[in-house]
C-alpha cells in the first residue's frame, strides 16, 4: 500500500526523495520503495524518518483504516 | 573492518587465481592410459561388443600420440580419433596389429579428444574360436603451449578485473559505501537466489550431457558456466534492487566498457569458432555473454534511476 502520508510529510518540508535519503542516512531508493509500498522499513528507520520530518510515528506510519 | 576483509579477500582471490594460472602453465601435458579389452572371436569373427571411447583432454593447438597395442597376431585393431566437441570430426583413422602406432601431429584446437579401437581379424588369418585379450596402452603428447592458450588468457582476464575494480575505488574514493537495511537484505535475497542457481546450473549440465550423449564443452568451460551464472544472477538481482555491486556512482563509464568488451569478445569467438571450425573460443564468448549482460544492465538501471529520480522531482 502507497505511503501517501509520507509523500505529502516530504513535500510539505520541499524535500526531494535523494535529500530525506541523505539526511536519514539511507539510498533514495529505500524512500522510493517505502512510498510505493515495496518495502516495510524497520522501526529504527521509521523512527529516523519521523525525526528528519518533524512527525511522529503515527502520524506517518499508523493506518487510520485499521 | 568491512574494508579490511574485502582487501583480505580481493588479495586472496588474487593469489588463487595467479597460482592456478601458474599450475596450469606447468602441468604436464602427457596423459597416459592403458586398457585390456576382453575378444570374442566366433566363425572366424570378432564379436562386436560396446567398447566405451577413451577420452583425452590434450592442451594447445596440436597433439600426438603412441599407442601400443599388445594382442594375439591374426587380430588388427582399427583405430579412430577423433575430437570430442560439438561438431566432433575424426583426426585419424588407422588399422595396427601388435606394434607401436604414432600418429604424428594432430590439429585438435584446444578440443577433448575421443580414442575408439575395433578389433577384427586379419585379412586372411584364421583364428580359434575363444576369448582373447587385447591390451592398449596409449599415450597422448600435446605439444601446444598450454601457458600462452589458457594461462594468458586467465591472467589477461585477471588485469582488466583488476583495472575496473581499481577504477571503481577512485572514482568512488568519496562516496559512502554502506548499505541500508532494504540494500543489504536485496544482497541477502540476491546471494540466496545465486547459489540456487549456481547449484541448478551446475547439476542441469552433466544431467543434460548424460541424457543427450552429448559433451559440447570442457571440464574448464563446465566450470566458468557454472560460476559466471551464479556470479551474473547476484550482481544483476542486487543492482537491480539497488544494492549496488562495486560501483554507486559514475557508473556508466565501466557500463559502457562492459558492453563494448563483451560484443568484442563474442565477435571475435564467432569469427574464431566459423574460421576454424571448432569451438576453440567458446570461453571467450562465455565471458563475452557476461560482460554483455553486466554492461546493458547496468545501463537499464541507471536510465531507471534517472527516469525515477526525474519524475520525483517533478511531482
Amino acid at each position: 500500500m502507497k505511503n501517501l502520508k509520507l509523500k505529502s510529510a516530504r513535500a510539505a518540508l520541499d524535500l526531494s526523495q535523494q535529500e530525506l535519503a541523505d539526511k536519514v542516512g539511507v539510498s533514495r531508493q529505500t524512500i522510493n520503495a517505502i512510498e510505493k509500498g515495496d518495502y516495510n522499513p524497520t522501526v529504527n528507520l521509521c523512527i529516523a524518518i519521523c525525526k528528519a520530518l518533524g512527525k511522529t510515528l503515527d502520524e506517518l506510519f499508523w493506518d487510520e483504516e485499521e | 573492518m568491512a574494508k579490511k576483509s574485502r582487501i583480505i579477500t580481493m588479495i586472496v582471490s588474487i593469489a588463487v587465481i595467479i597460482l592456478l594460472a601458474i599450475a596450469t602453465g606447468l602441468k604436464n601435458n602427457d596423459q597416459t592410459k592403458s586398457i585390456s579389452v576382453p575378444v570374442t572371436v566366433k566363425n572366424n569373427k570378432v564379436e562386436k561388443s560396446l567398447m566405451e571411447p577413451l577420452y583425452f583432454n590434450p592442451v594447445g593447438e596440436n597433439c600426438s600420440y603412441t599407442i601400443d597395442i599388445q594382442g594375439p597376431d591374426a587380430l588388427v585393431s582399427n583405430i579412430k580419433i577423433m575430437t570430442a566437441s560439438f561438431n566432433s570430426e575424426t583426426v585419424y583413422t588407422g588399422q595396427s596389429g601388435n606394434s607401436t602406432v604414432k600418429t604424428g601431429d594432430l590439429t585438435v584446437f584446444d578440443n577433448g579428444m575421443l580414442v575408439l579401437f575395433d578389433p577384427e581379424v586379419k585379412e586372411g588369418a584364421t583364428i580359434e574360436d575363444s576369448e582373447y585379450t587385447i591390451r592398449y596402452g596409449i599415450i597422448l603428447d600435446s605439444n601446444g603451449n598450454s601457458f600462452w592458450t589458457i594461462s594468458m588468457l586467465v591472467i589477461v582476464t585477471l588485469f582488466f578485473i583488476a583495472g575496473c575494480v581499481g577504477m571503481s575505488f577512485l572514482a568512488n574514493r568519496n562516496v559512502d559505501r554502506d548499505y541500508d537495511e532494504r540494500q543489504v537484505k536485496a544482497r541477502g535475497t540476491a546471494a540466496f537466489n545465486s547459489m540456487l542457481i549456481t547449484i541448478l546450473v551446475a547439476l542441469a549440465l552433466p544431467t543434460l550431457s548424460t541424457l543427450t550423449g552429448k559433451e559440447p564443452f570442457e571440464p574448464f568451460e563446465y566450470g566458468i558456466i557454472v560460476c559466471l551464472s551464479g556470479i551474473l544472477v547476484f550482481i544483476m538481482q542486487a543492482d537491480l534492487n539497488d544494492a549496488f555491486v562495486g560501483m554507486k556512482e559514475k557508473r556508466m563509464p565501466l557500463a559502457i566498457i562492459y558492453t563494448v568488451v563483451g560484443l568484442i569478445e563474442i565477435l571475435v569467438s564467432i569469427v574464431e569458432c566459423v574460421m576454424a571450425k571448432s569451438n576453440v573460443q567458446l570461453y571467450t564468448m562465455i565471458s563475452g555473454i557476461f560482460f554483455l549482460a553486466m554492461g546493458i544492465e547496468m545501463i537499464v538501471k541507471a536510465i531507471l534511476d534517472k527516469k525515477e529520480a526525474m519524475a520525483d522531482e517533478e511531482s
